[in-house]
């Protein structure tokens, strides 16, 4: 098959989000494995973010879509799935959170020494993912090390700040999709994405000088 | 001429300066300040570059047993159907119509909800001898209420006084003894 018909075939095959809804509706199994495809990266990366443990956010990921799978009954025409998905992970990350269970990268501090260190006699000091930037300004850091300190200094900010920036700079929301997601006034969602900027701009400002 | 913004007005902009999300006019004063501000650009500059680096982050994705682990939790339910609310059944049956037939519809409803009201209206209006013979079965006289009459050889002081008498007895605005008269002069 040429790669335009391929292209063609591809675009008709592709469902909107309302027309698996209705199909979802209507007890349709495929249409629920469509809509998992479709967004299960999205909301686990989200997740992923919110709690910084992978763990967590394939249990919360899953968990969303079992939320999804036995209330889709209940689902209004009046927001989109994106934003309703976006709640329930929203909903279920404040629940983990007031639980006090999921937020490992709060609890944990960062001076604390590392399991294996504590193992250790005398272990005191901290190595494990925050170099030193006075002592090595010019180091190169690899895409993972760099993302490792991104994710903790998204763990620094309060889970407000830290969903309304994931939302818009990596999920790449609207100010009014987060608005719904979030169930908050617009203006509510643009004071929260300037302080968590305005935060991050702190705790990054090796990487933003570099 | 606008005047231009001092620091403290811009600088809580700046995030949504940075996005492009500014109205027009807003927009072009940040503008204008932070290319005279090296304070504000450096803020603005620093913005973009935190929504840059969080926008490059690699992304974590689901485990592959993702999908199994799921469906092994969704074993013992099932997807429920959705239960269509009264409003939505009705738009459902109204869409399906068809623009010929709404205005019909819209109109005999109209009339049938305004029929209940005509029909008290007529029975109330003063005078209305056609409306009390129509309604003749259904508007019998009101038991105990008196009601004058007039014959031959009664003199016409003697129908005042009896009429005056009768209508102090009356409720203001009940016509039901001017509907049921036997003398249509009353």
């Amino acid at each position: 098959m040429c790669p335009v018909m391929s292209i063609a075939r591809s675009l008709t095959l592709t469902h909107s989000d309302s027309t698996l809804i209705a199909r979802c509706q209507k007890a349709d199994i495929a249409a629920f494995n469509e809509i998992v495809a479709r967004y299960k990266s999205k909301i686990y990366n989200y997740l992923y973010r919110m709690t910084g443990s992978a763990e967590d956010a394939e249990d919360l990921t899953q968990e969303v879509f079992v939320r999804m799978y036995t209330n889709i009954g209940s689902f209004r025409a009046e927001s989109s799935l994106s934003t309703w998905l976006f709640r329930i992970a929203g909903n279920l990350c404040v629940d983990a959170f007031r639980r006090g269970k999921k937020e490992r990268g709060v609890v944990t501090s960062l001076d604390a020494p590392t399991p294996r260190e504590a193992d250790e006699e005398g272990a005191t000091h901290a190595t494990r993912d925050v170099p030193d930037w006075s002592h090595e300004p010019d180091n190169l850091l690899s895409r993972k090390e760099l993302g490792g300190q991104i994710q903790a200094a998204l763990q620094k900010l309060p889970p407000k700040l830290r969903s309304a920036v994931v939302l818009h700079d990596i999920e790449g929301l609207a100010y009014d999709e987060i608005a719904a997601s979030e169930g908050i006034p617009l203006g509510t969602v643009k004071s929260r994405i300037f302080n968590a900027r305005v935060a991050l701009r702190e705790h990054l400002r090796p990487y933003l000088e570099a | 001429m606008a005047t231009m913004l001092d620091c403290k007005k811009v600088q809580p902009l700046l995030s949504e300066f940075v996005d492009g999300t500014l109205p027009e006019e807003t927009n072009w004063e940040v503008k204008l300040h932070v290319t005279s501000c090296a304070v504000c650009q450096k803020v603005a500059d620093d913005f973009t570059a935190t929504a840059r680096l969080l926008g490059n982050l690699e992304r974590a994705e689901p485990s592959a047993g993702f999908e199994a682990a799921l469906a092994a939790r969704l074993a013992d339910l099932s997807l429920k159907p959705h239960r269509p609310s009264l409003r939505e059944r009705f738009a459902e049956w109204w869409q399906a119509q068809g623009a010929a037939r709404r205005p019909v519809l819209a109109s005999a409803a109209a009339i049938a909800a305004l029929a209940p009201v005509a029909v008290v209206a007529v029975l109330n209006l003063p005078g209305r001898d056609g409306g009390a013979e129509a309604m003749a079965g259904a508007a019998a006289p009101p038991v105990g209420i008196q009601t004058a009459s007039w014959s031959e050889g009664e003199s016409l002081e003697e129908l005042y006084d009896d009429h005056a008498e009768f209508s102090s007895s009356l409720l203001l605005g009940d016509s039901s003894v001017v509907l049921t008269s036997s003398d249509p002069r009353l």
